[in-house]
């Protein structure tokens, strides 16, 4: 009985996300993923703002490019079918993405390996080069939000 | 109307506007288009210079309002509510200069662009990339508040701007009087008794602006970082 309560339990907890998620609503899922990009603006301007100032602040850098290169491993599952402008909900994501995933995705890619960079960057630890490298990485977003982000 | 001019006064020119408040005026108008199209260009190095340049211009027409010439002084031009009541009932002007509903129209326009300005320095663009040179003291979310506001801001100083440019057409059409040859030449035509207008000096001018000019950039870059 014991044994029966703790596999349920630990089937519960390791399922249950997974479920949770394939029953998020189109309105939840559109939701969480504006959340998710404010949480990623957030990260790359406490990015930018050190290295706007003087003398960066390495852990700072460490952490918002951390932030920013696990919401770009994240990102692919942001996008599920049926989260467009279809839904009614108030999203700016252009049904093209949708219509041409696979450009889509290669932008999502792009961004992904561009956070990959700009992780190294930091490590490196050479601040003009974090500077070029976080232009670049700030053209991969701007690269795919041209295409597939509706103008505000 | 012109009811009460008298058939033998003829009107004569009186110079109403010094030189500094009319350019003051027409740099305004350009700055602000300039601001206006380099945003929606989405060429922020030159929005935030253009907003640096408005910044100088608004801190010298404050100063100008109170040492500057009579009619740029804003206790020549701005009146109670009973002044504005009297005005808008038909009483005819006091002063050469702003009328006492144009005078709040100055007020209105020079708040929107203070409020417009500090808004601007803390914006910060949705993306996390572009942002004000005062926006690293914000977090993010007042940063994107910011940025909201500065939109709105923008369209309801858009709405002013018509009601003003409105106002002065009505003046032109309706009461055959030419605002804005006078915003251009500095004189305006006038019946009756000319009155004493005093003017302030223009090297004053020069070292209110170049004050102004010196400050703002001494704050956006000791304190910005854009």
């Amino acid at each position: 009985m014991r044994y029966f309560a703790r596999t349920t339990a630990l089937l519960v907890v390791a399922v249950a996300p997974v479920l949770a998620y394939a029953q998020l609503a189109p309105a939840d899922a559109i939701k969480a993923r504006i959340n998710a990009y404010r949480e990623l603006g957030a990260s790359f301007k406490n990015l930018n703002d050190q290295l706007k100032s003087g003398q960066p602040a390495k852990v700072m850098l460490r952490h918002s490019a951390r932030q920013i290169q696990s919401a770009s491993k994240a990102q692919y599952g942001w996008f599920p079918a049926g989260s467009g402008p279809a839904t009614g909900v108030k999203t700016k994501a252009k049904a093209a993405i949708w219509s041409d995933m696979a450009l889509f995705q290669s932008l999502q890619k792009k961004f992904e390996s561009e956070a990959g960079l700009m992780a190294k960057a930091v490590e490196q630890g050479d601040t003009s080069f974090i500077r070029k490298q976080a232009a670049s990485l700030g053209r991969s977003c701007k690269a795919c939000h041209d295409k597939f982000r509706e103008e505000s | 109307m012109t009811g009460y001019d008298l058939p033998d006064v003829k009107p004569v020119r009186l110079r109403i506007w010094d030189a500094p408040t009319r350019l003051f005026h027409w740099t305004l108008v350009l700055l602000i288009a300039a601001a206006w199209w380099t945003a929606e260009e989405r060429m922020l190095d030159w929005h935030r210079l253009a907003g640096y340049c408005i910044a100088a211009l608004l801190l010298f027409r404050l100063i100008w309002g109170m040492v500057g010439s009579e009619t740029a002084r804003f206790s020549s031009f701005v009146h109670g509510p009973m002044g504005v009541a009297a005005y808008a009932r038909g009483r005819r002007a006091l002063s050469p200069g702003h009328n006492p509903l144009g005078g709040w129209s100055v007020i209105a326009l020079l708040s929107l662009l203070c409020i417009q300005l500090v808004l601007g320095t803390l914006a910060v663009d949705v993306d996390g990339i572009e942002s004000g040179p005062f926006s690293y003291l914000v977090d993010f979310d007042t940063g994107r508040a910011a940025a909201e506001w500065h939109e709105l801001i923008f369209n309801i100083l858009l709405g002013f701007i018509a009601l003003h440019v409105a106002a002065v057409f009505f003046y032109l059409f309706f009461r055959r009087e030419n605002l804005i040859g006078a915003m251009i030449s500095g004189s305006r035509k006038w019946t009756g008794d000319p009155p004493a207008i005093r003017f302030a000096p223009l090297p004053l001018a020069f070292a209110v602006m170049l004050g102004c000019a010196l400050l703002v950039w001494i704050i956006i870059s000791w304190w910005g970082r854009a």
